[in-house]
């Protein structure tokens, strides 16, 4: 399967090509990734022999400073450790580094003294949360979908607080896109369950509520497919030739193509 | 209380950690830092977002299969997106300054770059998170189908689906002019 071109090197209108470009434009501060460095231990001023680390705390600032950057041996700063059947977590992580934090910030910024750079920031060095919030536990595996070259893709769904939001009074397309998504929800819905008649009287609903929608297109696709479904395949592929010479550029132009070949083929 | 003395023995897994992590820092912190951006982390939290990410796979690192870091923390990346602007709600007019422009542009072309791209976060704002996404990493990233599929753990087909969906609405956004009717945010 090949890829689209991409809109900025071919076929995006000026504002479209403005306002790429200007996302395009915009970068990360060089010392960000220094800063995480430091913060993980992995940068040369935390590098530091896990003895010396250890001991940090317990020192007197300048004393720990020194420690830690006279030392040459790799601590366990940054990661996780098990000794003695326990478990080293970024809370000791956090101590060791407020203890050697002097250090770290001169030895930073003596490295990079040769180009301007901006003042680090202390609470970005040491902030170092106790452990990741529950909300952010990694990412379970993901779900394996069957591939939507011949099946519907099961569609994102909107919260429940955007269809909510939606359906009070808010501004023409903050009620709209919302509205559109779960209505053409339905109509997939009936499709993956093989009921074409079903997803063309949501379509047909679909089209009375949003005339103007902006999903019309995604909605013109669906039907074309429950049509060539149904027992109306002629109709299908009528509305598929009147769908491509409408909107040759279309992104689902690729699609629609897809769906009238395998409907021209013999069985 | 006294910090326990790390072993030699736990040395060379140590390093190799370190290694581990290094690797993606060097790899993945541009792409991590800019696919939060155009997820809508507000710019004041942007630095402290993606440190977020890289210390949630920094403290996952040995359940992580090798070579699969970085689908890891792109996933870890669209969690903290989605938790931060729970929090962060709407923001109008804030500043770049966590950013830094790629081009000794003048004061007016900064200017008009930051507008544009405030316009272009208010039209993102109205795609779902799995289309912006993908709209995001083909379209600005310049990321490939395929590359896109790896990273997410969604199939080829699904990815090259919600391509076309997201461009459909990106481009009918943009000539609706979706910018100047901002979507409200759902409540916490």
């Amino acid at each position: 399967m090949k890829d689209p071109e991409r809109l900025l090197n071919a076929g995006a209108t000026d504002e479209e090509r403005l306002l790429l470009s200007a996302a395009a434009g915009e970068e990360p501060h060089a010392d960000g990734a220094e800063r995480l460095r430091v913060l993980l231990g992995l940068s040369g001023a935390a590098l530091a022999s896990g003895a010396a680390v250890a001991s940090a705390q317990s020192l007197p600032p300048a004393a720990a400073a020194n420690a830690v950057l006279t030392t040459g041996k790799t601590a366990a700063v940054g990661a996780t450790v098990k000794v003695a059947g326990a478990k080293l977590v970024l809370p000791w992580l956090a101590l060791a580094l407020t203890g050697a934090g002097i250090a770290t910030g001169v030895f930073v910024l003596e490295r990079s003294r040769s180009k301007p750079q901006p003042q680090l920031n202390p609470r970005v060095v040491h902030a170092a949360p106790v452990a990741p919030p529950a909300e952010l536990a990694p990412p379970e595996a993901p779900q394996a979908h069957a591939s939507d070259m011949i099946d519907i893709e099961q569609a994102p769904r909107e919260s429940d607080g955007q269809r909510r939001l939606a359906a009070k009074a808010t501004p023409k397309l903050a009620h709209s896109i919302a509205r559109e998504t779960a209505d053409l929800d339905a109509a997939r819905a009936a499709l993956r369950e093989g009921s074409a008649p079903r997803a063309l009287k949501e379509l047909d609903r679909y089209m009375q509520a949003h005339p103007r929608g902006v999903l019309r297109q995604e909605a013109s696709v669906l039907r074309i497919e429950a049509l060539l479904r149904s027992r109306d395949v002629a109709r299908g592929k009528r509305t598929a030739q009147d769908f491509l010479h409408d909107h040759p550029d279309s992104p689902y132009a690729a699609r629609v193509r897809t769906l009238l070949d395998d409907a021209t083929r013999p069985r | 209380m006294s910090a326990p003395r790390i072993r030699s023995s736990d040395e060379p897994r140590i390093l190799a950690r370190n290694e581990r992590l290094e690797r993606l820092i060097q790899g993945e912190y541009r792409l991590i830092w800019r696919l939060l951006r155009r997820l809508g982390v507000a710019a004041h939290s942007i630095e402290d977002a993606t440190q977020q990410v890289f210390l949630v796979v920094a403290e996952r690192l040995d359940d992580i299969q090798l070579d699969s870091e970085r689908a890891f923390a792109f996933g870890t990346a669209l969690r903290v997106a989605q938790s931060l602007r729970r929090k962060q709600g709407r923001e109008h007019g804030e500043s770049d300054l966590d950013a830094r422009p790629s081009s000794l542009a003048s004061t007016e072309e900064l200017a008009e770059q930051r507008r544009m791209r405030e316009r272009l976060d208010l039209i993102l704002e109205w795609m779902p998170i799995e289309l912006r996404s993908v709209f995001v990493l083909f379209e600005i990233e310049g990321l490939t189908s395929p590359e896109i599929a790896e990273l997410s753990g969604a199939p080829l087909g699904t990815v090259a689906s919600r391509l076309r969906r997201a461009r459909e609405q990106f481009r009918t956004l943009v000539a609706e002019r979706a910018w100047t009717s901002a979507p409200m945010r759902a409540e916490p």
